[in-house]
């Protein structure tokens, strides 16, 4: 999640190489709208974002999926955001921008490792 | 605050003998046992002695010698299972953002402190922890009971939402008695009963990859994920 369409294609390259599913959006309220029809495993999200910031996306996502896992990228050293996003956004890691491609892999791996049994995707309805 | 009539430990980092001493006077009259510590050192060496270990630490970041989250970074690398909360009074970025990262803190509290507020902050971290206790528990219970009773090979998993216990094929074939058998042992080891057994079940079974997956609530917000080879008859 991340108004600027650049690090969301730079995003995107990297993940889907490393064989991730990657959806992008580009506001809180479009990552609200997708998370409600396709449930990621992880939310790699941008703080400063115009009208709902990272935080503020992550409390009412995370009010609605508690056990959601997020990594928050950011280029600018807000210390309250930052408070908001342990407190209320539960995030798991804090990247700054740039980051390092190498260093994103590995926090997304540690996101994701307790949630590698979970791939079992539902194909026939229920019994 | 007591788990099976033992006082829940708490353990407060701070090189502010003052700090130690309010933290120490609002912990113990809600009823929580309090452990001290005025540096990332000395508290590494009441951990290393203590048991059962404490359930939480109230950790300040800045204090000679060690920070916070050098220490918090100490004890995770130890894998010791404790939620941490950080106390601290100043508002410096970088020390937040390692002791998110290295220290893992489940919250950022700052200083001075809300007494109400920091206790509600410890009351989610235990309610999260007890959580994390019973999916532990259960995953291994299962485990222990499956592979004690049955002629199959059991992989168990758990994280803070789901248990997962999926039965590996191996290359045997694996019979509707086997499944019908596993699944007994597996509600047996819940403690079900049989109503419970086909009110729970029912509406929990998808197909998938040739196997069947039932998902059964356990409470606490925690569910049970059983994945099963589909058995051909």
């Amino acid at each position: 999640v991340d108004d600027e369409r650049g690090i969301l294609e730079s995003l995107q390259r990297l993940l889907t190489c490393a064989n991730y599913k990657a959806l992008l959006a580009e506001s809180g309220q479009e990552a609200l709208d997708l998370i409600a029809k396709e449930m990621p495993d992880l939310v790699i999200v941008d703080q400063r974002m115009p009208h709902m910031t990272g935080s503020e996306f992550l409390r009412i996502a995370r009010g609605k999926y508690p056990k959601m896992r997020a990594i928050m990228l950011s280029g600018y050293s807000d210390f309250e955001g930052l408070v908001s996003a342990v407190n209320e956004g539960e995030v798991f890691r804090f990247i700054s921008k740039p980051w390092q491609n190498q260093l994103l892999l590995e926090a997304i791996a540690s996101a994701v490792e307790k949630k590698n049994m979970d791939d079992f995707h539902k194909e026939g309805g229920v019994v | 605050m007591t788990t099976d009539g033992k006082k829940i430990k708490i353990m407060c980092v701070d090189d502010d003998e003052g700090v130690l001493k309010s933290l120490e006077r609002v912990l113990t009259t809600s009823g929580y046992q309090v452990l001290l510590a005025n540096s990332g050192l000395k508290a590494l060496e009441i951990l290393s002695k203590e048991d059962p270990l404490p359930s939480i630490l109230i950790v300040d970041q800045r204090m000679p010698g060690m920070t916070g989250s050098e220490f918090l970074r100490i004890v995770r690398d130890k894998h010791i299972g404790v939620m941490a909360i950080m106390l601290s009074g100043y508002s410096d970025f970088d020390s937040l953002v390692s002791a998110m990262n290295d220290g893992e803190i489940f919250r950022f509290v700052s200083k001075p402190w809300n007494n109400q507020m920091l206790l509600e902050v410890i009351a989610a971290a235990l309610g999260k922890k007890r959580v994390h206790a019973i999916a532990e528990a259960l995953s291994n219970n299962i485990k222990m009971i499956v592979e004690k009773s049955q002629d199959l090979r059991i992989e168990t998993n758990f994280d803070e939402d789901a248990v997962t216990v999926k039965v590996l094929e191996d290359g045997k074939v694996i019979s509707g008695g086997m499944m019908t058998s596993f699944l007994d042992t597996v509600f047996d080891a819940m403690g079900l009963s049989h109503d419970e057994r086909i009110q729970k079940v029912s509406g929990a079974i998808s197909k998938g990859h040739g196997s069947v997956m039932l998902v059964i609530n356990v409470g606490e917000g925690l569910v049970l994920k059983i994945v099963i080879p589909q058995v051909k008859e």
